[in-house]
């Protein structure tokens, strides 16, 4: 398990792709939506 | 799901066949799936619709105390499938699939390839476990960020990078606001991981402000916030929440885990005649055991007693028990009650099941839809059993693999074939009929919204009111664009009648008995049992008698 390189936005994507991080991505996916969705709720 | 380690031998590979083939099924079905679930179509997701038009804080258009009661963490996550229409399960899916990973690495690190690919058919052969990870209920979340924190430790330990820590931290984060129970979890968990840390005080530290930080961003706090507002309480109503609560302590405790460990007994799929028999039997028995040990009707949620008390092990989501592996993952479970045994992976999985369960049995009030709230422990059971078998090698033991894995397999196959609305012709009507597959849990609905689009077409002009009450399934009626129906509580209605706001003509369906002089009958609509709940008529009425002006 090498430690991604290059770019913040290239390691991110670099690092959710990789499939031992699948639960993360998972995860990560999840908390976006439901933050994303509970703001535009709270902001209508 | 490979990587350097040996390959599976036959039996992994046989569980690797079949898990891969379950998983894509369970897939497609979430993928194309609508919402059918009723508890989802009377709160978890119609409170995005109705918050979606008037936010949530000050919103007089909920219909239900739950929309604004619970947390909604989880349910968030479904507005963009909901607007789209589609991939209203995906979330749930998704968290299935995270869980599976999770586990399969921990599993195939610790006992080999073999063992992890029958604990993942082992999941899959767990009825109610599947049909929670292709719903839209906020249950498998709680596996999930528990898999994913448990992954994350494991990690954590393995490769001491403080990443994992972060992980930790958002996976009980989300927890504690997808559901009160995981709010509970997620503190005994917290409290776990900052005490694993109490040797890097900078560390332990970190983590503690990112597990606040997790909470403030992820733990609903709104819904706490909106809820003390509206009932001067943050949890909700005191009478409900009281009402959900167990009741009678110790005593409803010992109850209810009576309940829980008779419930795991499979007799077979309970729409079969004689297995719907034999599960009666196991009923009478553990009612006469509850009155004999002096339990009888401790524990319950109000509306439920030991007169009305059943197992189910069939296909109904809401109510489906864990099939023949739950009852093996039970025996596991409650052998760590009794067994000491430390060291063992599988007594520490089934012990922390074992804990889960007491703590489930001490805090929830016992009724029959609670099934769910145990998935994580059943897992757990399951796992357990797993490693019990792959902890030694010996010739009984490895013919005692290919049992399970051969149990699980075909538990697994049936689950879907065993359900009304999970076999491989609901993906057929989900795309051909979809809306009639909408409403298969409670088909009154679907009849009555479908009748009202016709009455509607027969009056244009005229408005559609839905006057709802706490387990109003509105869903179904606030999407439709047909119908533009107007949902609203009987103080609304009656409020709009008072501004003279309604007219001749309006159509009416009622889940409240207004007793509004103004409600003329048009019709009864019934439909036939399907869910325990599914058996209902209800009338339609046309607004009347309101003298011209």
């Amino acid at each position: 398990m090498e430690p991604a390189r290059g770019g913040g936005l290239e390691k991110l994507l670099r690092g959710a792709g990789r499939p031992e991080n699948l639960p993360y991505t998972i995860l990560a996916v999840l908390a976006f939506l439901s933050l994303s969705a509970r703001l535009i709720l709270l902001l209508r | 799901m490979s990587g350097a380690e040996p390959a599976p031998g036959p039996l992994g590979r046989t569980c690797r066949f079949c898990f891969w083939a379950l998983l894509a099924y369970w897939g497609a079905y979430a993928l194309v799936a609508p919402v059918t679930n009723v508890d989802s179509q009377m709160y978890d997701l119609s409170r995005l619709t109705v918050a979606m038009r008037g936010g949530l804080f000050n919103n007089g258009l909920f219909t239900s105390i739950y929309q604004v009661m619970w947390p909604w963490t989880f349910d968030a996550v479904h507005l963009p499938f909901l607007e789209l229409g589609w991939g209203c399960a995906l979330p749930s899916f998704l968290c299935l699939a995270g869980t599976c990973y999770a586990v399969f690495a921990m599993t195939r690190a610790r006992f080999g390839a073999d063992a992890a690919w029958t604990a993942l058919v082992a999941l899959m052969a767990l009825p109610c476990l599947v049909y929670q990870a292709t719903s839209t209920k906020n249950d498998i979340p709680v596996l999930f960020t528990g898999a994913v924190w448990a992954y994350a430790r494991w990690r954590w330990r393995r490769e001491r990078r403080g990443v994992h820590v972060f992980w930790m931290a958002l996976a009980l984060g989300f927890m504690s606001g997808v559901k009160t129970t995981g709010a509970l979890y997620a503190a005994i968990l917290g409290a776990w991981m900052l005490w694993g840390l109490r040797d890097d005080r900078r560390l332990a530290l970190r983590a503690a402000s990112g597990l606040a930080l997790a909470v403030l961003l992820f733990g609903s706090i709104e819904t706490y916030v909106d809820s003390a507002r509206v009932f001067g309480d943050p949890m909700g109503p005191p009478q409900v929440v009281r009402e959900l609560r167990n009741p009678d302590g110790l005593r409803g405790a010992a109850a209810n885990l009576s309940r829980y460990v008779a419930g795991s007994l499979y007799a077979g799929p309970t729409d079969q005649l004689w297995a719907a028999r034999l599960e009666e039997s196991i009923v009478g028995g553990e009612r006469a055991f509850l009155a004999r040990a002096g339990l009888a009707d401790a524990g319950y949620y109000k509306t439920f007693s030991d007169r009305t008390l059943f197992f189910y092990q069939s296909g109904l989501e809401e109510s489906s028990g864990f099939g023949p592996v739950g009852t093996i993952a039970m025996a596991a479970i409650l052998a760590a009650g009794v067994l000491w045994r430390p060291r063992a992976v599988s007594w520490r999985l089934a012990a922390a099941a074992l804990a889960g369960l007491l703590l489930l049995c001490l805090t929830v009030a016992y009724h029959e839809w609670v099934n769910r709230y145990l998935i994580c422990w059943y897992a757990l059971g399951s796992l357990a059993v797993v490693c019990a078998l792959w902890e030694r090698e010996s010739a009984f033991r490895r013919a005692l693999r290919w049992g399970l894995a051969a149990l699980a397999i075909a538990s697994a196959a049936a689950a879907p074939l065993l359900s009304y609305n999970r076999g491989p012709a609901s993906i057929v009507a989900s795309l051909r009929d979809r809306e009639a597959f909408e409403t298969s849990a409670y088909p009154l609905i679907g009849r009555l919204r479908a009748r009202l689009r016709e009455l509607r077409a027969q009056a244009p002009g005229s408005t559609v009111y839905y006057v709802a009450c706490n387990d109003s399934p509105v869903l179904p009626i606030l999407e439709d664009p047909r119908l533009d129906a107007v949902v609203l509580t009987p103080p609304g209605f009656t409020d709009l009648a008072a501004a003279g706001l309604l007219r001749n003509g309006d159509l009416v369906i009622e889940d409240f008995d207004t007793r509004s002089p103004l409600l003329v009958k048009v019709e009864d609509v019934s439909a036939p049992a399907v869910s325990v709940v599914g058996a209902r008529t209800q009338a339609i009425y046309r607004i009347g008698g309101i003298p011209a002006r």
